[in-house]
């Protein structure tokens, strides 16, 4: 591979042609072959790329799971956080510098079991960002235990007999915690996906998405085929994501596998808007302070 | 033998078909190449055994008929190369050896 070039070339660019190739880092993704996250990243780039952003201005903070090491195959900030906590991360980031497109992902595992307080709370400020959660309902990285959207009756290592409790519904998490964009996507459907990460992308305000992300090593149940066969398009369905009511009944609905926007509130107020917080408070200097190496020493 | 992942320095482009590169040398129906650049499949060797046809998650491949070709009569055409999302499926699952993606190749049509 070539990166170091195109990456050099991506430079001399002018912003207006990114492309969404120059979001690929050089550094070839350990994921099986197959794993749904490699397209779950493809369209976060290409939504990226459409929105007229650039590695430049774009920050990536993921969780841990294999979900989470899409920080390091993507080309821009990043940062890998820790187990469900990426977030916080997000967010601050965000307040302290509202130029930045903020883009934060990781794992049902990370999101809804470990990072379950951070997602409705970050929900619920609706500061101006993306959250992207690579959903194969199950921990993929630790070897198949069951994750919260795991069915009920998935055997794997940690559940013999299956969860033996229903999956938490994220999107109906989302909705009860006030949520002004809520989605699903499928990673196998390019276009789609793509779409609709682009509409969070440029939702004011928090914009989720839950991306069906199959695992093609750990879960034989929530399958490529299982989803082709039974997503229902909500741009087919004649749905309209700012009718509340109609969002609700359709989140509430745990027997549809949906894809599309479920809701989105067209009034959102992102949070910084609402409380004036417009300026860049992250003062980047020239150079590294000259105690810089005494300040990482701290740390070891 | 597997595809040869340096084609593009040791092949030269003999054609264009449904919008990919074909690399030669072509000797119809006998020798016919490697189609595709960033998804490419080297139609000597292919076998149309299908499962890259069958698991690769975003449809880049479909069959085309290469009657008279000593491997077999139809052959994985990447026509939708664009599409590819660098999975590796394909790679993975291919019986022969016969394709090869490269991410660094992608764009190159
Ligand atoms: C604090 C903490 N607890 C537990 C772990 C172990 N751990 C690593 S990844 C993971 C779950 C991964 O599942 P998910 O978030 O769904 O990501 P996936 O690998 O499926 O993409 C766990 C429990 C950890 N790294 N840190
Ligand atoms: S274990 Fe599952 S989630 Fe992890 S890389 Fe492999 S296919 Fe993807
Ligand atoms: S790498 Fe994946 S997406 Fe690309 S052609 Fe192969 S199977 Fe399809
Ligand atoms: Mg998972």
């Amino acid at each position: 591979m070539n990166a170091g070039v195109r990456s050099e070339a991506a430079s001399k660019k002018m912003s207006t042609d990114i492309r969404f190739t120059d979001f690929k880092s050089d550094k070839q993704p350990t994921w099986c072959p197959g794993c749904g996250d490699f397209g779950t990243m493809n369209g976060m780039m290409k939504a990226l790329a459409n929105t007229g952003n650039d590695p430049d201005n774009t920050f990536v903070v993921a969780g841990i799971g294999c979900s989470g090491k899409i920080g390091t195959y993507m080309h821009s900030y990043a940062l890998h956080g820790i187990h469900g906590r990426a977030l916080p991360v997000g967010i601050g980031a965000k307040l302290a510098n509202p130029n930045l497109e903020v883009m934060v992902a990781g794992g049902d595992g990370d999101g809804y079991s470990i990072g379950a307080g951070h997602f409705i709370h970050a929900v619920r400020r609706n500061v101006d960002m993306t959250y992207i959660v690579m959903d194969n309902r199950i921990y993929g990285l630790t070897k198949g235990q069951a994750s919260p959207t795991s069915r009920e009756d998935f055997e794997t290592s940690t559940t013999p007999e299956g969860p033996k409790q229903p999956p938490v519904n994220p999107l109906a998490l989302a909705l009860a915690a006030g949520g002004t964009f809520i989605a699903q996507s499928f990673s196998s459907d390019s276009q789609r996906h793509t779409e609709i990460v682009q509409k969070a992308v440029e939702h004011d305000g928090f914009g989720f998405v839950n991306v069906y992300s199959p695992c093609v090593t750990f879960n034989d149940v929530d399958t490529y085929d299982y989803f082709r066969d039974t997503i229902v398009d909500l741009a087919e369905a004649d749905h309209d994501p700012t009718a509340y009511d109609d969002a609700a009944d359709a989140i509430m609905d745990g027997d549809k596998e949906y894809q599309g926007v479920l809701y989105q509130d067209e009034h959102s107020v992102a949070y910084e808007e609402r409380e004036g917080l417009s300026e860049n408070m992250a003062v980047i200097p020239d150079r590294a302070p000259d105690n810089a190496t005494d300040l990482v020493r701290e740390f070891y | 033998m597997a595809i040869d992942p340096n084609f593009e320095a040791n092949r030269d482009v003999a054609e264009q078909h449904e919008g990919h590169r074909v690399w030669g040398p072509v000797d119809e129906p006998e020798q016919l190449g490697i189609h595709g650049t960033h998804v490419a499949v080297d139609f000597d060797i292919c076998i149309a055994d299908g499962a890259c046809l069958e698991d690769c998650p975003v449809d880049v491949f479909e069959w085309t008929d290469t009657p008279g070709h000593p491997e077999s009569d139809i052959k994985a055409d990447p026509i939708n190369e664009t599409q590819c999302i660098d999975c590796m499926l394909c790679v993975d699952v291919c019986p022969v050896d016969a394709i090869d993606v490269d991410p660094g190749r992608a764009g190159r049509l």
